[in-house]
């Protein structure tokens, strides 16, 4: 069975292979973690900073007001896309190999939505005003504007955050009934209160896999309409580069070639640290290269979709703003984009380097580089290229209050995916075990 | 003194006096779950570490209510959508260029979004009222250390009710033997405690852990 992880694995290996991940995790992943909080704190100053000084200490100048902090808005929405992909709408496909790496996708898409959520309440201004996004009797009697996009946003993001925590926690349940029935300690007591009284019982199942069903049945068409909606901040306004009605497949694709190679970015150390290599096997890798080659095709398609409308159109504004793009003082941004997200997928046509942990590492950072830029040239640059203000058209530097923040939002992602990976079951237990063979009489127990 | 937990009939329910049987071998539990259900038994529980779609087909249950609190849920939301959108338009009108103040069709995000919110949230609720909270009412099974008796029937769960006496627990518990009431199937992983169901919920209650399983 090739879905299955390798050969020798029975349920005693997965439950124990598993439940060692919470044990003692080594010097590795202190050393990691001490680098996320490290960064955390530079975010952290960085923004205490900002509060005080205000916007200015960002390097916006007019007319680009929508800079770092929106390009890492979006950035970390898209890495949260391909979680819900993986575990949901992979599971509405049945494809067995999903089970090893779901768990570690689902829970990263719950922490970039909660990194992706703090980008536009910095971005705001006067921070501690973020309340008034939210539609709530006032003495003023105002509402929001339910027609803009913004507005939307914040309904799909909201949306998004509770439906993909409860469920990775309702995914988690069953997990944690096992781990709890191996815990000593406070432990136990953590994970006999987090449980919930599972037990297993063909009534909990009944329920319980019928309702999954339903939540991934739901969090499919979601996950679709977030990034969607994120795209259209940008296309319901009028900028060119921005107005494009591409802008919805476009953003879809391109967060699921990103979350995808951060899928992949992540579990080469965690397989590492925490010896998984005989649940998440080689195989998996492939898979999610073969998805990242997938996205990544669709993205380079997309790209030159743009380009040719823009040309194509006959809009002298839309084509100048492209040329721009390529050939305008941003040209590095626009070409780092167009190598990793274009060129270097193409890497992935070859099964060598599909079935090389370390080149699929080396390919999923690269990846995430050249998706940052994108998203930085799609904000930033089409702005700074924007043809209406011609006077005002100033150049863009961005500024340490920018870089320092973007890295705390780095270490903010990775300090609770790191403690998440250490403190419950990284790897479904229950799903793996799903797509082993069931032991049945008269064989041996799949050894 | 002791305090006297008010939820300890909740959620430490005195254990069901019972027979549990554990199976090593699926095939083995599906054909006891038929024998039970010939002989005219349904007042038992399987316990299995994953879903399995046999042992739902020998078990021939209804299917789940939760649908009912999806789908309620989704409507409900569909309707907070566009009550929201069109009475806070209406309530604050923004008129721009003599467009429509209650404008159905940005609206259709909203509505969208909370569809999939409360459609979402009702079925976490539905799969806790009908999972976690109303399997509580059938008690913590904890019969210790007499694995090796209930795995003497592991042939057919049928025969282990005969077959295997119910040996009486340990003091705390009625020495007399009690008719079983409930009688458990338990499809182990291994190791046995690695069967979900078979450690009570909470701390120091965990008793079926011994050994190694077959």
């Amino acid at each position: 069975m090739a879905d299955t992880p390798t050969s020798r694995v029975t349920y005693d290996v997965v439950t124990r292979s598993i439940a060692r991940t919470l044990g003692n995790p080594g010097k590795g992943y202190f050393a990691l973690l001490a680098l996320a909080v490290a960064l955390l704190a530079v975010g952290i100053v960085c923004l205490l900073f900002l509060l005080r000084y205000g916007l200015g200490l960002a390097g916006y100048s007019h007319p680009v007001y929508w800079a770092v902090y929106i390009t890492c808005f979006v950035f970390w929405v898209g890495i949260a896309h391909s979680g819900t992909l993986i575990s949901a709408i992979l599971f509405l496909f049945r494809s067995g190999w999903r089970t090893a790496v779901y768990r570690t996708a689902e829970a990263m898409t719950v922490f970039a939505v909660m990194t992706a959520g703090l980008f536009p309440l910095i971005h705001i201004g006067r921070q501690w005003y973020f309340y008034w996004l939210i539609p709530y009797p006032n003495e003023r009697g105002l509402w929001p504007n339910f027609k803009s996009p913004l507005i939307w946003d914040e309904f799909a993001i909201g949306t998004y955050f509770t439906v993909s925590t409860v469920f990775l926690i309702m995914g988690l349940i069953p997990d944690i009934a096992a781990v709890r029935d191996l815990a000593t300690g406070w432990r136990k007591k953590l994970y006999a209160i987090t449980a919930v009284g599972w037990r297993g019982t063909n009534e909990q199942w009944r329920h319980y896999t019928r309702g999954y069903l339903y939540l991934a049945a739901l969090a499919t068409p979601l996950v679709l309409s977030v990034h969607s909606v994120v795209s259209w901040d940008f296309a319901m306004a009028l900028v060119p580069g921005w107005h494009a009605t591409l802008f919805a497949p476009y953003f879809v694709a391109g967060a699921i070639y990103s979350g995808v190679a951060m899928v992949i970015t992540l579990l080469v150390p965690i397989r590492k640290l925490f010896h998984l290599e005989e649940l998440i096997t080689v195989h998996h890798f492939e898979n999610l290269a073969k998805l990242c080659l997938l996205t990544g095709l669709i993205v380079s398609m997309s790209y030159c979709t743009e380009n040719f409308t823009a040309w194509f159109g006959g809009n002298a504004h839309e084509r100048a703003a492209f040329w721009y793009r390529a050939f305008g003082p941003f040209w590095w941004a626009s070409w780092t984009m167009n190598i990793c997200n274009g060129l270097l997928p193409w890497l992935l046509w070859s099964k060598k380097v599909r079935t090389s942990v370390v080149a699929l590492f080396v390919v999923s950072i690269f990846v995430n580089i050249g998706m940052w830029f994108e998203r930085f040239v799609i904000i930033a640059v089409s702005l700074a290229g924007e043809p209406f203000e011609r006077f005002a058209n100033a150049t863009y530097n961005p500024t340490w209050a920018d870089w320092g923040i973007m890295a705390g939002s780095f270490g903010w992602f990775f300090m609770w995916f790191l403690l998440f990976v250490k403190n419950f079951p990284a790897v479904s237990i229950s799903e793996v075990k799903e797509v082993l063979p069931a032991p049945k009489r008269g064989k041996a127990v799949a050894a | 003194m002791k305090l006297v937990n008010p939820l300890a009939a909740i959620f430490h329910p005195p254990p069901t006096p019972g027979l549990l049987a554990v199976f090593g071998h699926l095939d083995a539990a599906v054909d006891a779950i038929g024998r039970l259900r010939a002989a005219g038994h349904s007042d038992f529980t399987v316990y299995s570490p994953v879903p399995r779609h046999e042992l739902e087909d020998a078990l021939d249950q209804p299917v789940s209510p939760v649908r009912m609190f999806t789908l309620i849920g989704g409507i409900a939301g569909c309707a907070v959508g566009a009550w929201l959108t069109l009475y806070m338009s209406y309530d604050w009108p923004i008129v721009l260029g003599g467009k429509p103040i209650g404008s159905i069709p940005p609206y259709v995000v909203i509505m969208f979004e909370m569809t999939v919110l409360f459609g979402a949230l009702s079925t976490i609720l539905g799969i806790a009222f009908n999972a976690l909270f109303a399997a509580r009412r059938l008690g913590t099974v904890a019969i210790p250390g007499r694995i090796a008796a209930a795995r003497r029937g592991r042939r057919g769960g049928a025969a282990c009710l005969s077959r295997v006496p119910l040996l009486p627990p340990w003091p705390p518990w009625p020495r007399s033997p009690a008719i079983p009431t409930t009688s458990c199937i338990a499809l182990a992983g291994s190791p046995p405690c690695d069967i979900n169901g078979a450690s009570s919920p909470m701390p120091g209650r965990s008793r079926l852990c011994p050994g190694r399983f077959p």
